[in-house]
């Protein structure tokens, strides 16, 4: 078995074959658990054919989108990997999980079984991305995953929000000389005691600096690039909804999930101030950050 | 379409509706996958205030009336307000016909 923990989460990986030191990409060392997650989700990956004794009705998918079709017996979630066209052949994967993921029992065919054996995996689950059960398993723990850059520059948490083009691989090069890098591509917000904390994943983009730390989150930041290197707040509350919203990682996203999720939005909203970067590609916004960060900038 | 004065709404079970600082937010639960640009409704206020009409299952004559009482609009305007958005929220499936 191993331990990994994300956004003070405990993550039990078992397998019904070994785990050997090289199973997982030596970027999941930096989430080994060191005992503080209190939260935990228990992955167990079965082998050599083995298939779920829950029955489900295939007939009646809650989502049918291939690769993942998903179904329920009435207390299960059950993902299916399909093939792309009709008829919609099950392989690579089937998943039973509960609604909340805290635990998902991974059954494998035999192409999985060989890529297991491989080693280097990228994901705990094999999933082409973890996000499909971290991103659901968070809401119910008030957490929300966000296409986003995270950083803890001089001991404060800040996330730069954006989506692929606005620049979250420039920002994190900008800044993996002078801050603790924690994943440029997916970081996650979590409320803890009444107050929002950053966390990073494992699931990076083109920079593969990744941590395990977590910082208090002390602000937001909407990426836009431009001709000037500064920050602007952003002053109509719906705005930043609307922009967190959009960069909001979305799972199998059912009625209760996009409930909790709106709800911790709005909180955060309310919680973190909001703020545009605009930056350019000078590396000159690192000055315009250090400045913030010290209390010293006129915005 | 053509609305009679006594037909009923209500939302969906396929949506989650949130009202975030007075505005109404609406989004779709089966379009998880889509552009939220396409599938998310923010309503203004007016816009709200049909919408806490329609969980209040009124029939389209009390919600022009309600709409006429609420921001001293004349009969006719509030009628064709209440009726484009009703028209737009039924053809994309966020309201259904109440039968109860």
């Amino acid at each position: 078995m191993k331990k990994y923990s994300v956004a003070g989460i405990l993550v039990e990986v078992h397998s019904e074959l070994p785990i050997r030191e090289d199973t997982f990409a030596p970027k999941f060392s930096a989430f080994e658990d060191g005992g503080s997650a209190k939260d935990n989700i228990v992955i167990t990956h079965h082998f050599g054919g083995k298939r779920p004794t829950v029955s489900y009705p295939r007939d009646e998918p809650l989502y049918h989108n291939p690769p993942w079709a998903v179904y329920t017996d009435g207390s299960h979630l059950v993902y299916e990997w399909i093939k792309a066209k009709p008829p919609y052949e099950n392989y690579y994967q089937t998943v039973v999980a509960d609604e909340r993921h805290t635990f998902l029992d991974i059954y494998n065919d035999e192409s999985k079984e060989k890529l297991y054996l491989k080693g280097g995996l990228t994901s705990l689950t094999m999933f082409p991305t973890d996000q499909i059960f971290l991103g659901r398993a968070l809401a119910y723990l008030k957490g929300i995953l966000l296409h986003s850059v995270g950083i803890i520059y001089k001991g404060k948490g800040y996330l730069f929000v954006g989506h692929s083009d606005a620049g979250k691989t420039t920002v994190a090069t900008m800044f993996k000389e002078h801050a603790t890098i924690l994943c440029d591509d997916r970081n996650v917000a979590r409320q803890v005691e009444g107050e929002f904390k950053l966390y990073g994943t494992w699931s990076h983009g083109d920079v593969s600096l990744v941590s395990g730390t977590s910082a208090k989150l002390d602000a937001i930041f909407f990426l836009q690039q431009t001709d000037v290197d500064r920050l602007v707040p952003v002053t109509d509350e719906i705005e930043s909804f609307e922009r967190l919203l959009a960069c909001l990682i979305r799972p199998f996203a059912t009625k209760k999930w996009w409930d909790l999720s709106l709800g911790l939005l709005n909180d955060l909203v309310d919680s973190v101030p909001c703020y545009y970067a605009k930056f350019t590609r000078t590396g000159n916004f690192v000055t315009t950050l250090d400045s913030f960060a010290q209390d010293r900038v006129e915005i | 379409m053509k609305i009679e004065k006594l037909l009923k709404w209500e939302p969906s079970q396929k949506i989650v509706a949130r009202t975030i600082r007075g505005k109404l937010i609406i989004i779709p639960v089966e379009d998880g996958v889509a552009n939220l640009n396409d599938v998310m409704f923010s309503f203004n206020i007016t816009g709200a205030s049909i919408w806490k009409c329609i969980e209040q299952k009124m029939s389209f004559a009390e919600i022009c009336d309600s709409l006429q009482g609420e921001y001293d609009a004349d009969q006719q305007t509030a009628a064709a307000g209440a009726e484009r958005l009703i028209t737009t929220l039924f053809e994309k499936g966020i309201i259904v016909e109440c039968r109860s």
